[in-house]
């Protein structure tokens, strides 16, 4: 398993290639992604849910993360996996693998579940930490990626864009790519997991962003999380979500 | 005049510093000490936290009441609440339970020890914990009513198990 972090600031990397394992199908996969279990995450969150490390990974790797909420769970039920190493960054760029195959009949926002959070220590009053969310969701049967940005310039204080996974059934990438400021800017790029990406033709571009009233990323969560009463009434602990490669960094383009 | 002048900027700046940098981070209404109980009013409280258990359980607009908690290096504590009324404005609510780990309270605050989070109906017991020897430290019991904004009402919180022995009175004779 590859565990990468560096916290320097002047090292352009702040890498945790969180469940890659390069090489056989076949890989012993480990039992437990936190630290505290000899992974590479933080911390872990296993609340009415299921959470494992499975065989193959999703981008030729060996293993991958199978999370999934118990059906007729509270609303706090969660299988999470959280890295605290980012500090305030001033910018942030991140990517993940996401298979969606198990999920079907995403036919209404009112079946909806949080994927990833990346949150601020501080941030306006009223309004949560978070300076980008995406969520599951959909309306036609196929999954979409909402992702929804801190942002200040508008009146609900965020800004929100649905992307339709290209794949509607198997795994896609998503990264994403947020500056601090009062004109920053989010780059995003939502793909099939063998498309090639480059730095410069994201598939889509937020600017005149202002999220100085947060105080820059400081953990980044992935998992199932947040899920509405759709969600958990309707999809079961057998119906699973799957992440692979996370990875992280203050300055350079991710990709594949 | 310039003076004054530069103070009104300063205090404008201040201002906004006071009411953006900071607010996402939470303030406790109160302390909870052994053995309790403790009777509170959501209603009183404000709506300081969307999110709670490092931003991993989103509770919605309703007020919240924070009490903040201190725990020893021996701990085995389990909270209860009851809101005794029928949910509503003013009336009551739906209790959703938190107890967060934290040196400053904030929505960043993680949920890790044993049963950290719980929610029931009005009327029913809500209980977190045992703590079971969690570290010792400042932790934060968060009450409100994770569905309805507009919920709110009386609660009582009682307290199974130990606290740290809280001193009340010292004196060298």
């Amino acid at each position: 398993m590859k565990s990468f972090k560096m916290k320097a600031l002047a090292v352009a990397v702040l890498g945790l290639t969180g469940l890659g394992m390069a090489g056989s199908a076949f890989a012993t996969c480990p039992t437990d992604p936190a630290q505290s279990g000899g992974g590479p995450w933080s911390s872990k969150a296993v609340t009415q849910a299921v959470q494992a490390i499975v065989a193959p990974g999703l981008n030729a790797t060996g293993c991958k993360l199978q999370v999934a909420l118990n059906q007729g769970s509270a609303l706090f039920a969660k299988s999470t996996v959280t890295d605290t190493s980012p500090v305030d960054e001033p910018r942030y760029r991140a990517r993940f693998y996401i298979d969606t195959s198990e999920i079907s009949g995403l036919t209404s926002v009112l079946r909806s579940v949080k994927i990833f959070d990346a949150s601020s220590t501080t941030g306006p009053a009223g309004l949560s930490g978070e300076e980008v969310r995406v969520q599951l969701s959909g309306t036609t049967g196929a999954p979409t990626a909402v992702i929804t940005i801190a942002n200040s310039t508008q009146t609900s204080g965020f800004s929100q864009i649905p992307v339709a996974l290209p794949v509607a059934a198997g795994v896609n990438r998503i990264e994403f790519d947020l500056t601090q400021g009062t004109n920053a800017t989010f780059r995003y790029w939502v793909t099939a997991a063998t498309t090639v990406t480059t730095d410069a033709a994201p598939t889509g571009t937020i600017t005149g962003v202002n999220n100085t009233g947060w105080s820059g990323v400081t953990q980044a969560s992935m998992g199932e999380f947040g899920a509405n009463n759709g969600w958990r009434a309707n999809y079961t602990s057998s119906t699973h979500l799957y992440f692979d490669e996370f990875d992280s960094r203050r300055q350079t383009f991710i990709g594949q | 005049m310039k003076n004054q002048f530069i103070m009104a900027v300063l205090a404008t700046v201040l201002a906004s510093v006071g009411s953006d940098a900071f607010a996402a981070a939470c303030v406790a209404n109160a302390i909870f000490t052994a053995p309790g109980p403790a009777a509170g009013n959501t209603c009183s409280g404000t709506d300081q936290l969307t999110d709670v258990c490092g931003d991993g359980t989103p509770i919605g607009g309703a007020k919240e009441f924070i009490y903040s908690v201190s725990l020893g290096a021996t701990n085995s504590a389990a909270f209860t609440v009851n809101s005794p009324g029928v949910a509503g404005a003013g009336t009551g609510f739906n209790p959703y339970v938190a107890f967060m780990s934290g040196a400053a309270c904030n929505s960043l605050d993680t949920c890790a020890t044993n049963n950290a989070e719980n929610s029931g109906n009005a009327q029913t017991n809500v209980t977190v914990g045992p703590t079971a020897n969690a570290p010792a430290g400042t932790y934060f019991l968060v009450i409100t009513d994770a569905g309805a904004a507009a919920n709110c009402g009386p609660f009582t919180v009682a307290l199974a198990g130990t606290l740290p022995v809280t001193l009340q009175k010292f004196s060298v004779e």
